[in-house]
């Protein structure tokens, strides 16, 4: 074992060299974030690396975001490129707001991870690999002809190839444990190597593995031995003379109760929350199994101690349908899925809207068409919540900008479906559902309240009676005597609520559900410029999950010097009330979307204006540095 | 909590309300003259009047087609929804309100074509709640295609030459699903026996399957014809525990008695043949009912100290 460093270029070249501390040999550099990948077949255990190493980075105060991207198949065969997993973790003590553009560190337990996430690296990086798997074998299933530690291919990278497979057999040999499970205790090596490198604690780890193998004794031993040798392994300097170890400062971040959170889990409270807030006693859970939706049915049924019922429908129709039963007995319904699976519930979605009925259905969008790259993420369903629907079927649509921001974009989807009597379409994404990072716990006192009021009193009543603010119909629980009512497709007299085919009345009608979802406009925020002016050269105008990447690149233009700024959409329809007026003030709109031109689309025939598209469909989020070059360009800068 | 409308019996009011007929009278049924729909409405309202169901606890659920208009024609609540549908949606409602008396009306396009999916499931998870198949062969309010129950050779708008393929058995299709609990068949021209077979049916505590033979003047008007004026077509299945009316014995003659409780003789008695059968094929009560198995007893205080306290560790920072 000699490891060997073939790059000379190392770093950003800012960091200053600072006494070491501790017992550790040499000076820590400080760096200012920096961003992980682990990358491996997907039975290594990578996800699991990550989310330690996440973990133990917020406890040393980082702020974090992180990025898992998994195969869409459960044990791909070992070895393959469409096999590997990875997860990015990206920490400092900057304001973090996306898992990062370039990775400055990648850990790679074979060639085919090497392969599929190399090309994310930046010039200068470092790659971790785990010298024994690179055999013959490996290397021909990741279609390398010669070992890349071996040629010029990492010439313009740090190269440190360890054996870690034999470092991890040595380390926990003393267990008793076999071959194949010492190897499995290769990721806890390489875990505990980066926390060296990065100064961070160990002790989460190790409490975890206590528990998690508390019953396996040995297994615990080995697992923490490892994770305790790949620490040691940095600390004695066997690493080459010119790695060194970093330190981050603490993130400066408002003091309080935080937590990891996904945007899945911060969609299911904020669910929660919203049925809390409204008052209402049960939320009733209809939904089918599909990546990446799947996971909220999973935080839901977690949640049955909290009025949470779930159903697992035997397909997405009996699912909202479910919801829609539900929300007609009292309760509200929520469904979720994503693109391909909302296309299903389409029929069902025009009745809600005829009945109106109140109804919360998330879509976790998924690059498309068809089943398309279910594990990647896209934004390419707006055009179908805004119109995806027979007939002239308006409904609300909000998006979720982050995985914190779920939980408040939920609640709103449930203020808005109970208040209107409306179905709500929450716009979020494979990247929201599955990243994470760190959410302040909120105080459930100072939670908004919107209380459901279901009408008791049969005087004058019929079921479309409107409110005359919101427009709304009136919510009758069945069980309430004298207001027995019949719901449904069909349309209805405005006057008396009963079955209408006058021509008079479908026009009125028509005319008034588009009034109602176009009057949310005026009970929702003035849409605000995130950073910088209005009136300035350049709008960035975004919505959902490329808020991390546009914020940042903006920001950076203008510490630059560019006169740009960055407009986020949570409100897609209706659209806030002085948006059109907000966007006329600037002189050029650029609107970087992952689909092909759906919000473009919409602002220019909404608001006849000359924005233009910035479009990215590669199933990846955008990079700030994209976001900087096209903010450039059209600064002609 | 917010205020609920509130129930009398919620209310803890003694309620003294009894209800008429007439107190079940929804819109005027437009049904055709002659349809059989007429006559299982009437069946309902007596059903709805002999058990006093309450009108504000009493939920009609339907998909679409003639049959699905049934909900306008009753003063209770009621939601008529997508074709194919009813089931998941009166699943969900059920879900929320597993007090409330739900029945669902089909026909037979909507049951065993579009919504086939749902017919399964919905037999399987077996809520309580009564789902009426009005079967009159073929879609009508389309205006006469073919149906999955057409009968072999009969001709329709979309299968001018007779439909190609043998109907599908709809009482054997239910009893062959798992956790099927209640499936009976019953016919509108014979109102005693329909009465008796929607009241068992609402008796039942699961889900209760009642395929009623109905026949349709405009465009099946035939095929009930010879069952309709020769009684002797018709096989009574009859059992202290199912359904026995002595009355109905000097027409119709032929009887067999059949126990509810044996699912082999169901399945047998439900194979096509030249009767038409009547009667209760299959009860049981003992098989698990959705809602009960979903409704697991709440965690005790320390349990939920416990389970909250993992979920914390999870993701603890």
């Amino acid at each position: 074992m000699s490891p060997s460093s073939r790059a000379a270029k190392r770093g950003n070249g800012d960091g200053d060299a600072v006494s070491a501390r501790g017992r550790g040999l040499r000076p820590r550099e400080i760096r200012d974030a920096t961003v992980i990948r682990f990358a491996g077949d997907s039975g290594d255990g990578i996800q699991l690396t990550g989310s330690q190493f996440a973990m133990e980075s917020a406890l040393a105060g980082s702020d974090i975001a992180t990025l898992p991207d998994y195969p869409a198949e459960i044990r791909a065969p070992a070895g393959t490129t469409y096999g590997v997993s990875a997860f990015q973790v990206h920490f400092g003590s900057t304001d973090i707001k996306t898992a990062g553009d370039e990775l400055d560190v990648l850990v790679a337990f074979n060639p085919a991870a090497l392969k599929v996430n190399v090309q994310d690296l930046r010039i200068g990086g470092m790659v971790i690999a785990d010298e024994s798997s690179f055999t013959d074998r490996n290397l021909r299933k990741a279609d390398y002809e010669s070992s890349p530690l071996d040629d010029d291919t990492l010439a313009p990278y740090q190269l440190i190839k360890l054996d870690i497979t034999r470092l991890t057999e040595e380390a926990v040999k003393a267990f008793g444990v076999s071959a194949k499970e010492a190897r499995r205790s290769r990721n806890l090596w390489a875990l505990g190597l980066m926390l060296w490198m990065y100064g961070r604690d160990r002790k989460a780890t190790v409490e975890w593995l206590s528990q998690k193998f508390a019953k396996q004794p040995d297994v615990k031993n080995a697992n923490i031995a490892a994770l305790n040798a790949g620490h040691a392994f940095g600390e004695t300097a066997e690493m080459p003379s010119d790695v060194v170890g970093y330190t981050i400062a603490p993130a400066d971040v408002a003091p309080g109760l935080y937590r990891t959170v996904t945007g899945t889990e911060a969609t299911a409270w904020g669910l929660l929350a919203g049925v809390r807030a409204a008052g209402l006693g049960r939320l009733v859970f209809g939904s089918y199994p599909i990546t990446p939706a799947s996971p909220l049915l999973h935080s839901m049924a977690r949640l049955a101690d909290y009025g949470v019922v779930t159903f697992q429908a035997e397909d997405e129709i009996a699912a909202i349908c479910s919801a829609i039963g539900a929300s007609y007995g009292g309760a509200l319904g929520v469904t979720s899925s994503s693109g391909a699976g909302v296309a299903l519930k389409t029929e069902a979605l025009g009745l809600a809207v005829g009945a109106e009925i109140p109804l919360v259905i998330v879509n976790a969008q998924r690059a498309g068409p068809s089943t398309g790259m279910p594990t990647k993420t896209e934004q390419a369903d707006l055009l179908q919540a805004l119109h995806g629907r027979h007939g002239d079927a308006p409904l609300a649509v909000i998006a979720a900008n982050s995985p914190s921001d779920c939980f408040e974009v939920a609640m709103e989807a449930v203020r808005l479906a109970t208040r209107y009597m409306t179905p709500v379409i929450m716009l979020s994404d494979a990247y929201l559902a599955n990243a994470a990072e760190p959410w302040a716990i909120p105080d459930m006192n100072e939670l908004p309240v919107f209380p459901v009021e279901f009408r008791g009193d049969p005087e004058g009543f019929h079921p479309f009676l409107r409110n005359s603010e919101t427009l709304a119909r009136p919510w009758v629980r069945p069980g309430t005597p004298g207001l027995e009512h019949r719901l449904g497709g069909l349309e209805r007299s405005h006057e008396t609520g009963n079955i209408s085919y006058d021509p008079e009345n479908h026009a009125r009608m028509t005319e008034m559900r588009a009034a109602k979802i176009a009057g949310i406009a005026n009970d929702i925020p003035l849409q605000a410029v995130e950073i910088g002016r209005e009136g300035s050269a350049l709008a960035v105008v975004g919505w959902g999950s490329t808020y991390g990447p546009i914020y940042q690149g903006v920001r950076r233009a203008r510490d630059e010097g560019s006169d740009v700024s960055h407009i986020h959409l949570r409100y897609l329809s209706p659209f806030p009330r002085n948006l059109g007026d907000l966007l006329k003030s600037f002189d050029r709109i650029l609107v970087p979307e992952m689909n092909a031109g759906q919000l473009v689309h919409l602002l220019r025939s909404e608001y006849i204006l000359p924005a233009e598209g910035l479009n990215k469909v590669r199933g990846q989020p955008f990079k700030i540095a994209e976001i900087v070059e096209a903010i450039r360009t059209r600064l002609g800068e | 909590m917010t205020h609920y409308g509130c129930s009398l019996l919620s209310c803890g009011v003694i309620d003294e309300r009894t209800f008429e007929m007439d107190d079940y009278q929804g819109a005027v049924a437009r049904w055709c003259p002659g349809c059989g729909d007429h006559s299982i409405l009437t069946a309902v309202q007596r059903l709805l009047e002999e058990e006093q169901l309450k009108p504000e606890e009493t939920v009609f659920v339907s998909g679409i087609g003639c049959s699905s208009r049934f909900p306008h024609y009753l003063n209770t609540y009621g939601f008529h929804g997508l074709h194919g549908r009813a089931l998941p949606v009166a699943t969900g409602v059920k879900l929320e309100r597993p007090e409330l008396n739900v029945f669902v009306v089909m026909g037979d396009g909507d049951c065993c074509s579009i919504g086939a999916g749902h017919w399964i499931h919905a037999t399987r998870y077996n809520v309580d709640m009564v789902a009426l198949l009005l079967d009159n062969n073929m879609y009508g309010l389309t205006k006469g295609q073919t149906s999955p129950t057409t009968p072999l050779h009969f001709p329709s708008n979309t299968q001018p030459r007779g439909t190609y393929l043998e109907a599908l058995n709809p009482v054997q299709a239910t009893l062959g699903v798992t956790n099927a609990s209640f499936v009976a068949q019953t016919a509108e021209w014979i109102p005693a026996h329909l009465y008796e077979t929607l009241k068992a049916a609402y008796h039942h505590k699961g889900f209760s399957f009642v395929r009623i033979l109905q026949r349709c003047p405009v465009y099946t008007a035939s095929v009930y014809d010879e069952a309709v004026r020769k009684p002797d077509v018709i096989e009574m299945m009859v059992h202290d525990d199912g359904i026995y009316l002595p009355d109905l014995d000097q027409i119709y003659k032929q009887k067999i008695v059949h126990n509810p409780k044996d699912i082999d003789g169901a399945r047998r008695l439900a194979e096509v043949t030249e009767r038409v059968r009547l009667g209760v094929f299959y009860r049981n009560e003992a098989l698990p009912r959705y809602e009960d198995l979903r409704r697991l007893p709440a965690h005790t205080a320390e349990e939920r100290v416990r389970l909250l306290s993992e979920e914390l560790d999870r993701y603890a920072v």
